[in-house]
């Protein structure tokens, strides 16, 4: 798991390459000033940072079945002494890992 | 009633930008429109947007949000964040051809200064995957500021273009 400080190296290096970057303001478009580009950076190294530390939530949210689904993996399970309901979960957490 | 949306700045960018900002925010009406059509970028990013005083975007660390996303390819999620340096307009709007990105957002008591600004979300665009997806949500920027406008950029940087236009709802 990469920490803050690399992932600010490797926003540097994708910014540089981005090279120029422009803004629009009242219907002009110029280049990024020095203090823009050093935004963008902390910009893109923050959003590393937080997909990294909490895209899994995100992930892990859309991956699971519905509350009716799950609801209905349960009571079967019941029934039939399965365990589709805990290999569904199982199997979410493990595709969308936690850092560690 | 006719005439009540009053356009305050526009800018509709077919050259590509990183950032855009709209400005004009002050006293003269209690809430303003935001409204984003066809924005397109380059990668796969989010809209975001911080308020800007005197022009300069404010990045400190005061913005706090609550979003439910609407998806047509995958189950309904949330989303919530505090003390973050921007507001998310979209979540990640995909790069292809004709996934473009649209948002609404009303925004409250931006030129107050003694007062918090509070905005509201609402987004239908194209994600990543090419299902729909429809978001509603808002956010505050939990500072006792005059905003004189939105600052709007790419949460990764990339260059997009887009129609931008800012609107005054008369008093």
């Amino acid at each position: 798991m990469a920490t803050l400080e690399e992932l600010t190296v490797e926003a540097t290096a994708e910014i540089e390459a981005a090279k120029p970057l422009f803004k629009q303001v009242n219907n002009e478009r110029l280049e990024y000033s020095a203090s823009d580009y050093d935004q963008a950076i902390t910009d893109l190294a923050n959003s590393k940072w937080n997909d990294q530390q909490f895209g899994y939530i995100q992930a892990r949210q859309e991956a699971y079945g519905s509350i009716a689904e799950q609801l209905d993996m349960m009571y079967w399970d019941g029934v039939n002494g399965t365990t589709t309901w805990a290999d569904h979960i199982a199997q979410v957490k493990s595709d969308n890992p936690k850092p560690a | 009633m006719a005439g009540s949306l009053i356009k305050v700045d526009e800018e509709i960018v077919t050259s590509a930008v990183a950032s855009v900002s709209l400005l004009g925010i002050d006293s003269t009406y209690d809430v303003y429109q935001l409204v984003i059509s066809n924005y397109q970028s380059a990668s796969n990013q989010s809209i975001a947007m911080r308020v800007t005083e005197s022009g300069t975007p404010n990045s400190t660390a005061n913005y706090d949000e609550a979003s439910k996303y609407l998806k047509s390819s995958s189950a309904f999620s949330n989303f919530s964040n505090t003390n973050q340096t921007s507001g998310f307009l979209t979540t990640t709007v995909g790069s292809t051809a004709g996934y473009n990105g649209n948002t609404t957002a009303y925004l409250f008591n931006f030129n107050n200064a003694s007062e918090y600004s509070f905005y509201t979300v609402e987004a239908s665009h194209s994600e990543t995957s090419g299902g729909v997806l429809g978001l509603q949500g808002g956010g505050v920027f939990t500072s006792t500021s005059s905003c004189d406008g939105v600052y709007i950029f790419g949460n990764n940087s990339y260059n997009f273009t887009g129609n931008f236009t800012l609107y005054g709802l008369k008093k």
